[in-house]
């Protein structure tokens, strides 16, 4: 991956119409002039989005601080009342005093009638206060109803020229129809936060629900202004060889593959627990579960490829492009030392081409099955990635210009002498590229069903972004069909989103990795191993008798299971385990229910049945109010802990 | 049925107990099982499929030995003609496969040579997906996950022959995590299992009242409106009723075939065998064996195959002969494609198209059918790949109306002749 490709994907997609088309992407003709044109307008009608989403945000601010001080002005006005009929009743009270004392001792009725000249003067003095404080109140209040309403007329019109602007963004995108703004409400930020990311804490969906649509869709998807992971990984390469290699004997040959293997082993591990934590704790997580995107779109298995090191190699490409340029994509991955040698690329030779980066390049990662290629194609894009080669123990990509087939090829009907990367540019031109593309992006963030006129959309919106993934991705966010209630909670959550999504609910941050690394696989996930080179299949296929089964009890024993991996028997106290009251402490609970509404509401995106509320209610039994948690902290917590997997275990659960 | 009887009443506690987290009395459940299959008598016939993933080299599987251009495209992979287990003058086993031989010497074994379909499709996917189907031409898929919850040739066999109440374990794939479109249809849904069906709810917890809620939550309608929701409610009720079956049956089988440790198609087969000694109603299994596709280094990695394929299909075989004679049971070897004629530059094969395909059992009609396609450059598909000469969904016709005794034609949308390899 060359510097000026990196430096490339990470500018944001409007830059897209600062560079003169053709310069960084050779694949695409000189863009055409009612294209840029439209793509003009879009560029302005995300810059209105944009200005106005702050404004309004301002609005809101303002608003906010408005209702606070006519709060304050209120209760103040309130204070002086109390005051003056306080004053009121100790009046009465001298009156009465006076009465009584009528016929009594002079000096005491003296004493009676100043005392009752006081608290006159008092009371006149509260009634003169009140009075002002009412005033004031009511002078405050009528400012702040004008303000209020020039305000909400002004924040109106805001979000109309918003809305109209994004109408002009995607009708010039070729894009989905976006939503109306004034639909936002907390059930879609939840769902944004589900699938652009790995779901939230209620803190967190509230805060998205506070930004509006726009703004909440920028925090995600302009991932790179949130702080990037400080969570190091120091990959190793393979042991390399020795100086003395040819004097080894068979025996010493054998015991080196072994430590290899052992250390390559070991450093999968690390990286698996590495990439997991990141999903579960970064602060990127749209960029991590493109990343997952990506592994499943981009297959390599380390099972075939037996370098962690490579592995990592390829994560990382995968995480400098997540929404970046696809083209980059394409081209980084076939000079990526994991899949070139996932895919035999190194006995992809001149005088016998082996087909299978080829063949998958065009099937699986750009064209599609069967949209606009032929065997033929195959054959000879084959011939062009001759000589694209690894070194397995480098792990560097290099050109080997002996096995390279410089001859002439004929691929989708052109004849030339092309390169690699020409191939791959050849590809990126074809039209079944974008939409097989936008079809994956569709299927994985939005609808299993894949809906035709819909990822057309889509894939419009990619190629006039010239393969910039990030514009796709803002129609999509913004879409009414991504909020639609066909889409929302409609999907069945991967393993790996089953768990990240489980932790990062709750808020969790302490988290047994390799658990959980175990947990997924045994669920049919495994990090870094997808079952074959077309990656996890997703959706449906994700549920059967068997694996469900596996998901309620691995969920369960996530959740009994002690934080710190395969401590000493000795320190497994309850303690290491979920500490479920310490992670709800921000709340209040006065009974059972408002705990099973509380925990129902945090994890399932799908309504639960009132009977099934009732019956998680009756499981927590005689359960204390939360003040008095920190007295019976083991027992409150086990049963938490019990309330949770009876949540994870139900069908509602799989589904976001 | 013997095998059931033979449980006691601890056993059934035992293994009833892990399911009745979800509700529903086992024992009963069982012997109604029993008496179903009784019943049928008359069409009892069990097919297990085994399905060879990857792409299996035919060439190194019934091996033309006798002709030149066999021996000229195959530098590196080809097999000796004097190691070759001649079943004629012309062809061969592979050396690996000694129980298959044996078969065919008994008139067990019966070879269709040159299996395919027209426009060979040469993507793992798209002709396992035909394979599966039973449709030659599946419409262009859109999405790779399109075809998930279609329906595949077995699985529409389910439906046309049990079109009453749903049996989820009519059809079960063992081995595999998720269900293999061959066997899905509409009304029984056909099961995946990994291992030996453990359905065990909860199993680690000490809380009682877990495991009790969760029984009851499961009997709790969902809100409505949500088919998501319910696909996945309906599979837990499935994933209930085959636990109780599958548990019961296949828990403590025992056999006095030794089965070879560390081949997972064995022990895959072991768990077929169990089934069917205990008398499970279900009629097709779908196993499978991986790691055909030999791009590579084919030579040491196929024969390996072989060996693992002999010694797995030989103990199931040997086991099933325990029963009625092996008549109960077909066994039906398939793969998504052949392999390249020409060997590629490391020392492996490319995708291909053509292959053999083997029938086992009793009720086969021994011997070789079909030629085995040539290999001269002018008989060639497109003059690289094997020409095929009999149609994969013949074999199907001829499996489901002389084996599963029905017609073919509503499963493979029209009539294909039927072949002489079963009686």
């Amino acid at each position: 991956m060359n510097r000026n490709r990196v430096f490339l994907s990470i500018l944001a997609w409007s830059c897209f119409l600062l560079v003169p088309a053709g310069a960084f992407q050779k694949a695409e003709p000189p863009a055409d002039p009612t294209v840029t044109e439209l793509l003009k307008k879009a560029y302005l009608a995300r810059g209105t989005i944009d200005a106005n989403s702050k404004k309004i945000a301002a609005f809101d601010k303002f608003l906010q601080g408005r209702i606070e001080a006519t709060q304050t002005a209120l209760l103040k006005a309130a204070d002086s009342s109390i005051f003056s009929l306080k004053a009121l009743g100790d009046l009465e009270a001298a009156r009465k005093k006076l009465a009584v004392l009528i016929n009594g001792n002079k000096s005491e009725i003296d004493q009676a009638k100043q005392e009752m000249v006081v608290k006159e003067l008092a009371k006149q003095k509260a009634f003169i206060e009140a009075t002002k404080a009412k005033e004031k109140f009511e002078i405050l209040a009528r400012a702040s109803e004008e303000t209020e309403k020039l305000f909400s007329q002004q924040k109106e019109n805001l979000v109309a020229q918003v809305n109209e602007a994004a109408a002009i963004e995607a009708l010039a995108l070729g894009g989905l129809k976006p939503l109306d703004a004034r639909q936002w409400d907390r059930s879609k930020a939840r769902h944004l936060l589900n699938r652009a990311g790995f779901g939230g804490t209620p803190q967190e969906v509230d805060a998205l629900t506070q930004m509006g649509l726009h703004l909440a869709v920028d925090f995600l998807l302009e991932f790179q202004r949130q702080p990037g992971s400080q969570i190091p990984f120091e990959s190793q390469l393979p042991e390399a060889a020795q100086p003395g290699e040819m004097f080894l004997t068979p025996m010493e040959i054998q015991n080196r593959e072994f430590r290899r293997r052992a250390a390559d082993g070991a450093q999968l591990n690390n990286l698996k627990s590495w990439w997991l934590q990141r999903m579960v704790q970064g602060q990127r997580p749209l960029q991590e579960k493109l990343v997952l995107f990506w592994h499943g779109h981009f297959t390599s298995e380390h099972r075939v490829v037996q370098n962690a090191h490579a592995m990592y190699r390829q994560n990382e490409l995968f995480r400098e492009n997540a929404a970046g340029n696809f083209s980059h994509l394409l081209h980084g991955i076939v000079h990526d030392p994991a899949m070139l040698r996932y895919l035999d690329n190194n006995s992809n030779v001149k005088s016998k081409p082996n087909e299978n980066l080829a063949r998958e390049l065009m099937e699986l990662f750009a064209m599609g099955e069967g949209n606009g290629y032929k065997e033929k194609d195959i054959m000879e894009g084959a011939r062009a990635l001759t000589g694209f080669v690894y070194d397995p123990l480098s792990c560097q990509f290099r050109f080997d210009s002996v096995n390279h087939d410089f001859g002439a090829k004929v691929i989708f009907g052109t004849t030339a002498n092309f390169s690699g990367d020409e191939f791959v540019d050849l590809i990126l031109r074809q039209p079944a590229t974008s939409r097989h593309a936008a079809n994956r992006l569709y299927a994985f963030f939005a609808r299993q069903e894949t809906n035709r006129a819909s990822v057309e959309r889509l894939a419009s919106v990619l190629r006039r972004a010239q393969f910039e993934i990030k514009p796709l991705l803002r129609n999509l966010f913004l879409s009414e069909e991504f909020y639609h209630p066909q889409t929302m909670a409609s999907q069945v959550k991967s393993p790996g989103e089953l768990v990240v999504g489980f932790y990062r609910e709750l808020g969790q941050k302490e988290v047994n990795y390799p658990g959980l690394d175990l947990a997924m696989r045994a669920m049919g996930q495994e990090l870094f191993n997808p079952p074959n080179v077309k990656g996890w299949e997703g959706g449906k296929s994700w549920i059967n008798a068997n694996s469900l089964v596996t998901r309620f009890n691995q969920t369960s024993s996530l959740i009994d299971r002690p934080l710190v991996f395969a401590p000493p028997v000795a320190q497994r106290p309850a303690l290491t385990q979920v500490d479920v009251a310490a992670l709800l402490a921000p709340f209040v609970f006065n009974s059972p229910v408002e705990v099973v509404n509380h925990m129902v509401r945090r994890h399932l995106a799908v309504p639960l049945n009132e009977n099934k509320k009732a019956e998680l209610v009756k499981y927590l039994g005689n359960f204390p109010p939360s003040r008095e948690w920190e007295k019976q902290k083991p027992m409150v917590n086990s049963k938490l802990r019990g309330l949770l997997s009876l949540l994870l275990a139900s069908p509602e659960y799989q589904l976001h | 049925m013997l095998q059931i009887r033979k449980f006691d009443r601890r056993q059934m506690v035992q293994y009833g107990m892990g399911l009745a987290a979800m509700g529903g009395a086992a024992p009963g459940f069982l012997f109604r099982t029993a008496q179903a299959a009784q019943a049928k008598k008359d069409s009892d016939s069990i097919l297990v499929v085994v399905q060879l993933s990857g792409g299996n080299d035919g060439l190194s599987t019934v091996i033309p030995f006798q002709d030149p251009a066999y021996h000229n495209a195959r530098k590196a992979t080809r097999l000796d003609p004097k190691d070759v287990l001649r079943l004629n003058d012309d062809v061969g086993l592979h050396p690996n496969l000694k129980d298959f031989k044996g078969f065919y010497d008994q008139g067990k074994l019966a070879v269709i040579q040159g299996v395919g379909y027209p426009n060979p499709n040469q993507s793992h996917f798209t002709s396992m997906d035909i394979w599966h189907s039973g449709e030659a031409n599946t419409k262009e898929s859109p999405s790779p996950s399109a075809t998930s919850g279609l329906e595949g040739w077995l699985g529409k066999y389910c439906d046309v022959a049990y079109p009453d109440k749903p049996d989820s374990t009519l059809a079960i794939a063992v081995g595999f995590n998720q269900t293999p479109r061959a066997i899905q249809s509409r009304r029984h849904g056909g099961l995946a299992v990994q291992g030996q069906g453990g359905f065990r709810l909860f199993g680690n917890t000490q809380d009682k009242a877990r495991v009790e809620a969760m029984e009851r939550l499961s009997k709790e309608k969902n809100q409505p409106g949500n088919s998501s929701l319910d696909f996945i409610t309906r599979t837990i009720v499935d994933a209930v009723e085959a636990g109780k079956k599958i548990n019961t049956i296949s828990g403590n089988y025992r056999t006095p075939v030794v089965y070879p440790f560390n081949i997972p198609l064995a022990a895959a087969l072991r768990t077929v065998a169990s089934l069917i000694a205990g008398g499970a109603s279900t009629r097709v299994y779908y196993v499978y064996q991986d790691g055909y596709d030999t791009h590579a280094g084919q030579k040491a990695r196929h024969d390996k195959l072989m060996a693992d394929l002999n010694q797995a299909v030989g103990a199931f075989s040997k086991d099933m002969e325990r029963l009625e004679g092996g008549k109960k049971v077909l066994l039906m070897t398939m793969s998504e494609f052949g392999r390249r004629v020409e060997e590629n530059g490391s020392q492996g094969t490319d995708h291909g198209t053509a292959a053999p395909m083997f029938l086992i059992g009793a009720g086969v009609k021994g011997g070789v059918s079909g030629k085995h396609p040539g290999l001269k450059k002018e008989d060639l598909y497109l003059g690289r790949d094997l020409q095929f000469h009999s149609d994969f969904r013949a074999v199907y016709a001829t499996v489901l109306e002389k084996w599963l005794k029905t017609p073919s034609k509503q499963i493979l949308g029209k009539q294909f002749p039927l072949l002489e390899c079963l009686g």
